[in-house]
């Protein structure tokens, strides 16, 4: 191998923190460029949802122990910069940078893009009245306010019912995303336990298509949630309204197909189960680099989920698909180990 | 302290899976001197190198060393053999069975599992084809309530073959549709285009009749020529007996369990140099194990790649004369990083912590009832340059 070949990581979320850190242990010189003031991308707005300080495996601390290793190695930290133009240049590539201390191009011979998603916005879900309705909020809200306001965050609001509704922009080839979103059954069943455990009253409902419960530990979160008396149906909504009764709940009808009966049902608060979708900008960056973008817009890549039609350009992260930060991070090592691999074979 | 051990770039891999073998083929690409053993047989999948050792029908019965030195200890073909890796990278699998009990139903000419209709379509033409031609098939997934992913994803591909070589009719009977995987929702799009039909059931009713199946659900009855059940996968027999060997812990559920999610990385266990890969430790098929294997051998490129380890910043020193052998530490350490042993120059046995092993946790110090134990940075106690 090469002395130090140079590597770009574009995105400084869980999965180009993970791609960067592990080519830097391995003597590439890595620069990662960030557009963001800060690392850690999404991941920074996941809350923890132990209850009563027992642990729900829910991957949202993940993200510590990579900001610190990355501030000690010698992977070089570029913020607020991001890739203005792309040359080919002697089998590697010529990146221009905008917003960067650096005015030169740097020169690579490989780029992991991981880029990241974008949060599905709920108000493309018109029927579910978000942005209308006071009491319909977004999983990605719930994740944000417990972050920042801590896990009592919603102990005082004086709830009773509270409806999780999955799959929202998500699972749906009419709004071009025929994919699932993977994480929000995870973070809903979650969340629906931490809000249980702290208001053992409250009344929890998720309405699903189909739960997600495989994964090793994700089966446990299943039982416990169904033990501790969360109710699970098999139905969505095709409507949320205002409750005319009280008009600070939302209400709606749903076909409990399970139980082969059509129920309303007011609740005080619902909480559409938002996914991800590719980041609005992501043809921009496919152009610059000269790759593709499959049907949904993520970027497009080879069986190995990985490589794409330019050599030397690989993806790590949801960028590629939608992951949860576990995922994201395996991902991301295996992106590091295909451009490890194709380093070596550049300088053989 | 600080200086760094010069290790070799030699790993030992456990497991015959497929996984394993990833494993194996990635390692050597990177130069890398591979162990591979299994207490099966190997698979002969052309994997010969001048760099690779090969030892089929193999059992470990002890372990000693740590990251960077580890010694393993085999029985093979009634011979000891003790060898001497920097890694390990345990890449066992998981086992099958078919959990007749839980279906409540036996085997028979009309039910058959995944793995039986698998065998079939791997005969010569035109038996493999025939036994499904123009039959309606009845896949019932989930049933025991418990989704393996390796299962589901077989259940896809098998739906998808006995449609289009087979022309056989299949229902794909499920309660919650396992579509968490990259491009697995594609998949069921996919077969769905082929002509399967997906069902979704809440207790479903099976009958096996003289000539014929039948499945009623939620939406009516469906008849079939066949009943297909996937088998179930649980971890192997011999992973707690390893488990204890290798000193690493198993989940609750009886596979190996990572390292704290703290300190999470995907298939590094609690000890240093011991790294899980595939079925073993997570719920997945054998692509996605594959995949795990590559990143896996990433991580143990990112320890050994530079030829040489460097421990912990903070890590923890026992004061040989202060300990009194009281084993708390060792048994504390959820890193398996300490050992009682003798330290000859100074002709006392005490506690001893491996400096490339320990990752500075702290709990062992924190419990020594006689407070032998300090955490130490870069700079040594004045105690520990004596020695
Ligand atoms: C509502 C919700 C809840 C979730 N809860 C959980 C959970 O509980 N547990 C869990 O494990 N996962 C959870 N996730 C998933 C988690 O957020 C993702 O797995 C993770 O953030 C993905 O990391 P990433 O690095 O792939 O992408 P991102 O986090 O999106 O990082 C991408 C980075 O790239 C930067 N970037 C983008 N474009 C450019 C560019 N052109 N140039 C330079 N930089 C760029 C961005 O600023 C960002 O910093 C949740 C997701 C959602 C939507
Ligand atoms: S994994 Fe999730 S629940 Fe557990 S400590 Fe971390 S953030 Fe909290
Ligand atoms: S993870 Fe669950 S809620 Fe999210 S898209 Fe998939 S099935 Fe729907
Ligand atoms: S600090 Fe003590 S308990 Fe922690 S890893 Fe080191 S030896 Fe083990
Ligand atoms: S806990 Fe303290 S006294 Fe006991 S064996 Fe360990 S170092 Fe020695």
């Amino acid at each position: 191998m090469r002395e130090h070949p140079s590597v770009i990581v574009v995105g400084g979320g869980i999965a180009g923190l993970t791609a960067a850190l592990n080519l830097a242990e391995r003597g590439a010189h890595v620069t990662l460029v960030e557009r963001d003031s800060v690392l850690g991308g999404n991941a920074r707005t996941v809350c923890c949802k132990a209850i009563a300080g027992e642990c729900q495996l829910c991957g949202g601390c993940l993200l510590g122990e990579r900001l610190e290793l990355i501030v000690s190695s010698p992977v070089e930290l570029l913020l607020e910069t991001s890739v203005a133009r792309v040359e080919r240049d002697n089998g590697g590539f010529l990146v221009y940078l905008e917003g960067a201390e650096k005015s030169s191009p740097l020169r690579a011979q490989a780029v992991i893009l991981a880029t990241g998603f974008d949060h599905v916005d709920a108000h493309t879900k018109g029927p579910y009245g978000y942005g209308i309705l006071p009491s319909v909020t977004t999983g990605e809200e719930m994740e944000r306010k417990i972050k920042e306001e801590g896990q009592g965050a919603y102990d005082a609001l004086g709830l009773h019912k509270v409806a999780f509704i999955q799959c929202v922009g998500s699972r749906d080839e009419h709004v071009g995303r025929g994919y699932c979103s993977q994480v929000c059954c995870r973070y809903a069943l979650r969340l629906a336990r931490l809000l249980k455990a702290r208001q053992p009253e409250l009344e929890i409902t998720i309405f699903k298509m189909d739960i997600q419960n495989s994964g090793r530990d994700f089966q446990k979160t299943w039982q416990a949630a169904q033990e501790e008396g969360i109710r699970i149906v098999a139905g969505l909504p095709a409507v949320i309204r205002r409750s005319s009764e009280e008009p600070r709940r939302a209400t709606f009808v749903y076909d409990d197909i399970l139980a082969g009966q059509i129920v309303q049902e007011d609740f005080d608060l619902v909480v559409l189960s938002v996914g991800m979708q590719p980041r609005r900008d992501a043809e921009q960056v496919a152009e610059l680099f000269g790759i593709n973008q499959d049907r949904y817009g993520f970027f497009a890549v080879g069986d190995d989920l990985i490589s794409t039609i330019v050599p030397g350009v690989f993806v790590a992260g949801t960028c590629q698909a939608p992951r949860s930060m576990a995922e994201a991070a395996a991902h991301a090592q295996q992106a590091a180990e295909a451009c490890y691999r194709y380093l070596q074979e550049l300088a053989l | 302290m600080s200086q760094a051990t010069p290790v070799a770039k030699q790993v030992l891999v456990l497991g015959a899976s497929s996984e394993a073998a990833r494993a194996v083929k990635e390692l050597l690409a990177l130069g890398y001197k591979v162990l591979w053993v299994s207490g099966d047989e190997l698979p002969s999948n052309g994997l010969d190198s001048p760099a690779l050792a090969k030892y089929a029908n193999c059992r470990l019965y002890a372990l000693e060393g740590h990251v960077g030195r580890f010694v393993s200890h085999f029985l093979h073909q009634g011979q000891r053999l003790a060898l001497s890796t920097s890694a390990i990278i345990v890449a066992t699998g998981n086992e099958r069975y078919f959990p007749a009990e839980r279906y409540g139903l036996e085997l028979s000419s009309l039910v058959w599992t995944t793995s039986q209709v698998k065998e079939q379509l791997k005969k010569p033409l035109p038996q493999s084809v025939l036994a499904f031609r123009d039959k309606r098939i009845l896949l019932l997934l989930d049933w025991s309530g418990e989704t393996s992913k390796e299962l589901v994803s077989e259940s896809f591909s098998l739906a998808g073959e006995l449609c289009e070589r087979c022309r056989s009719e299949v229902y794909f009977f499920y309660r919650d549709l396992t579509v968490d995987s990259p491009g697995w929702e594609q998949r069921t799009r996919e077969l769905r285009d082929k002509g399967v039909v997906f069902c979704r059931y809440g207790e479903p009713e099976v009958t096996v009749g003289e000539a014929a199946v039948s499945i009623s659900y939620l939406e009516g009855t469906v008849e079939g020529d066949l009943l297909v059940l996937p088998e179930a996968v649980r971890p192997r027999g011999d992973t707690a007996e390893l488990a204890e060997i290798l000193q690493v812990r198993l989940g609750e559920d009886g596979y190996f369990q990572e390292l704290n999610i703290r300190k999470y990385r995907a298939g590094l266990s609690a000890r240093k140099g011991i790294f899980f890969a595939g079925r073993c430790h997570m719920d997945c098929d054998a692509s996605e194990a594959e995949s795990d294997a590559l990143q896996v051998v990433a991580a143990v490129d990112a320890l050994l790649g530079q030829g040489a380890l460097e421990p912990e910043e903070v890590i923890a020193y026992v004061d040989p004369s202060k300990c009194i052998r009281c084993l708390t530490c060792v048994r504390t350490c959820p890193h398996a990083a300490v050992q009682v042993v003798e330290y000859e120059d100074m002709d006392v046995v005490a506690a001893r912590v491996d400096e490339l092993a320990c990752w500075g946790c702290g709990a062992c110090a924190s419990n020594c009832p006689v407070q032998a134990i300090e955490m130490v940075g870069q700079e040594m106690p004045a105690w520990v340059q004596g020695v």
